[in-house]
């Protein structure tokens, strides 16, 4: 009776069930100097089983944080995380670190940019690969190592019996990021963040990359939020995009949606800014000047300053998230095409 | 590997021979006549004469330099002056007491620097790493003989735990090499604690926190035998260092050993023994240092020795 009393009041507050990840109100402060910097703003969206979202953003937008947010891996003495973020119902923020470290590498894995300084020099790539397997399930080393060379199997890695013996210093960049998802996606994992997965590594590996990333998806079914500053890559792989400027989320939309009609000013200057073979023109159309440092604006939207059509009130109040037809957005220009 | 080792094997060769010119010249080029301080003063011409063409003296140095390379190629490094004892014999009665001081004393220091400086980092800027990083600088700037004679006074005078000097087996080394272990501490933990803090900010501590590892199999498991790589040459050195002969310790804690076996030899112009100790501590130096390559190439799999 306890436990099952537990497991209610563990899972209140739960959203539908379908939700595999759900984060309300995620805020995230760093201390700098005497101050509070906020990295991120108010952030919330949900990933539904099965999903992949883009998460995107110019450096500085606050995504890489979000993640490591849902990692809990933001150190406690740098940085604040304040919000909700619930998987599968149950609330991850707070959670008490050894139990956060069951969740890691098992419920939720990541893989990062920089696959050349990502794994251990001085293991090797099967002890690293393991290590996983070993932490989150009480199995025989035999049986660890033939999972281990099945997972590597799996990413493609041509002789994997002889790759486990080998060092991370012996492979190349792209057989690098593949034993990073082959790590990552170990322990069978219900959500993957991959944080500019491919973003370090050449054209070619890449595409090999994403096709691969697309292959585990459809096999585990896994959600993927991935990270990335490429709308070449979220064209590729992504369902749902989420665009983010400043800390908050300025834009969510299925990727089909977003292509084809961009909202925000922002997310239509990042789509202008690609180059297009089709319509030959002689120059591109860059958004103006930078992202504003973390702490610079305080009033008003954030984008305004480098924003085409910003109006007087672009620069008195910063606007909520209006809910259009098939997408929300958060700027002023559709304050009045909000339906329901 | 056996190539390498072979290269290495005479390049310690020729480091040697150099060493061994240097210890020569050196020697016979500084003031004072060692003919006169075993004969005295008011000794008779004659008499300094065949002591001289005795020692080999009245011949030109080259000619000395060459019967004493000759000789210490085939393992004799002459007689004592004083004692009239084989110097490799003295070395060798001498040597094992130092090695196993040299031991212990680098036991202690790099199982207490390591320790030291990994919470040092792994604490940074709290009093933890405070409190490490002050007894460090104890242990390198506190002189030698005022921590012997600290040590003595607690746990040989006060408390009678421990011999106050001489050598009477495992015992008597404990506070000896508390001392050179102290010294030693504070540089292995000073050095520890700078590459650990570079370490746990690398990519592959935080794949290894993604993976759920916890904190201490993420400094100790992922983060030391990376952060030791630069540590291993200092414990080489401060090894090489130890097993040439702690002279000031050895002395206040009246041990025969290599350091004081030194102090004496100069102290009475002990010239073979002097070049034979020099010798001696330059061979180590140059084998404990191919112990260091050796071992890098086991802690890091990207050294490879061809």
């Amino acid at each position: 009776m306890a436990s099952l009393q537990e497991k209610t009041i563990g899972k209140q507050d739960s959203d539908v069930s379908e939700n595999l990840l759900s984060v309300k109100g995620l805020n995230v402060k760093f201390k700098s100097d005497n101050t509070k910097v906020t990295a991120v703003n108010n952030v919330s969206f949900q990933l539904k089983e099965g999903e992949t979202v883009a998460l995107v953003g110019e450096s500085g937008s606050g995504k890489s944080v979000t993640s490591l947010s849902i990692m809990g891996l933001i150190p406690k003495h740098a940085g604040f995380v304040d919000g909700s973020i619930q998987l599968l119902g149950q609330q991850l923020n707070g959670l008490p670190a050894k139990q956060m470290r069951t969740i890691r590498g098992r419920e939720i894995s990541m893989i990062f940019q920089e696959p050349m300084t990502s794994l251990n020099p001085v293991h090797k790539i099967g002890d690293q690969i393991g290590k996983v397997i070993r932490l989150h399930e009480n199995i025989k080393k035999e049986e660890i190592t033939k999972r281990t060379i099945e997972m590597l199997v799996k990413v493609g890695i041509p002789r994997p019996d002889k790759i486990i013996k080998e060092y991370p210093h012996q492979l190349s960049g792209g057989m690098r990021q593949r034993v990073m998802i082959a790590m990552a996606m170990a322990c069978n994992p219900k959500l993957l963040i991959a944080d500019e997965p491919t973003t370090a590594l050449d054209v070619t590996i890449q595409a090999q990359i994403l096709d691969l990333m697309n292959d585990l998806k459809k096999q585990y079914s896994t959600t993927i939020l991935l990270i990335t500053h490429d709308l070449g890559v979220v064209a590729e792989i992504a369902d749902r995009v989420m665009v983010m400027y400043y800390g908050q989320i300025v834009e969510e939309a299925d990727v089909y949606t977003l292509f084809k009609s961009p909202k925000h000013p922002y997310t239509a200057g990042l789509i202008n800014s690609i180059p297009n073979l089709e319509e030959m023109k002689s120059r591109l159309d860059p958004i103006t000047g930078n992202v504003p440092n973390m702490g610079e604006i305080t009033v008003g939207c954030p984008f305004r300053t480098r924003c085409n059509h910003a109006k007087d009130i672009c620069s008195v109040k910063n606007p909520p998230l209006f809910k259009l037809e098939n997408q929300t957005v958060r700027c002023w220009l559709h304050e009045n095409k909000e339906v329901g | 590997m056996t190539r390498y080792l072979l290269k290495r094997f005479f390049t310690m060769l020729i480091t040697l021979l150099g060493v061994s010119i240097l210890v020569f010249l050196m020697i016979h080029l500084i003031p004072g006549d060692p003919v006169l301080n075993i004969l005295g003063e008011f000794a008779t011409e004659e008499a300094i004469n065949n002591l001289k063409a005795e020692l080999g003296l009245n011949q030109p140095l080259y000619m000395q330099y060459f019967s004493f390379i000759g000789n210490a190629l085939q393992g004799d490094l002459g007689q004592s002056y004083i004692t009239n004892l084989y110097v490799v014999d003295e070395i060798m009665n001498r040597f094992p007491i130092t090695f196993q001081l040299a031991v212990y004393s680098l036991i202690i220091g790099a199982v207490v620097g390591i320790i030291m400086g990994t919470i040092a980092a792994v604490k940074q800027n709290t009093i933890f790493d405070q409190l490490a990083m002050m007894v460090s600088l104890i242990g390198i700037s506190a002189p030698g003989f005022w921590i012997a004679l600290f040590l003595i006074f607690v746990f040989a005078y006060q408390l009678p735990i421990f011999p106050i000097s001489g050598y009477d087996g495992f015992y008597s080394l404990i506070l000896p090499s508390i001392t050179l272990g102290l010294a030693t501490s504070g540089n292995i933990a000073r050095m520890t604690r700078s590459s650990m803090l570079e370490v746990i900010k690398q990519d592959y501590m935080r794949t290894a926190e993604a993976k759920g590892v916890n904190v201490f199999r993420l400094i100790f498991g992922h983060g030391l035998q990376n952060a030791l790589i630069p540590v291993i040459t200092l414990i080489g050195l401060q090894f090489g260092h130890l097993l040439a002969g702690a002279v000031v310790t050895e002395t206040v804690f009246a041990l025969p050993g290599i350091g004081s076996l030194a102090i004496e030899a100069i102290a009475t112009r002990d010239m073979p023994t002097i070049q034979g100790l020099v010798m001696f501590m330059a061979f180590i130096f140059i084998v404990v240092n191919l112990l260091v390559d050796i071992i890098y190439s086991a802690v890091d799999p990207r050294i490879k020795y061809e």
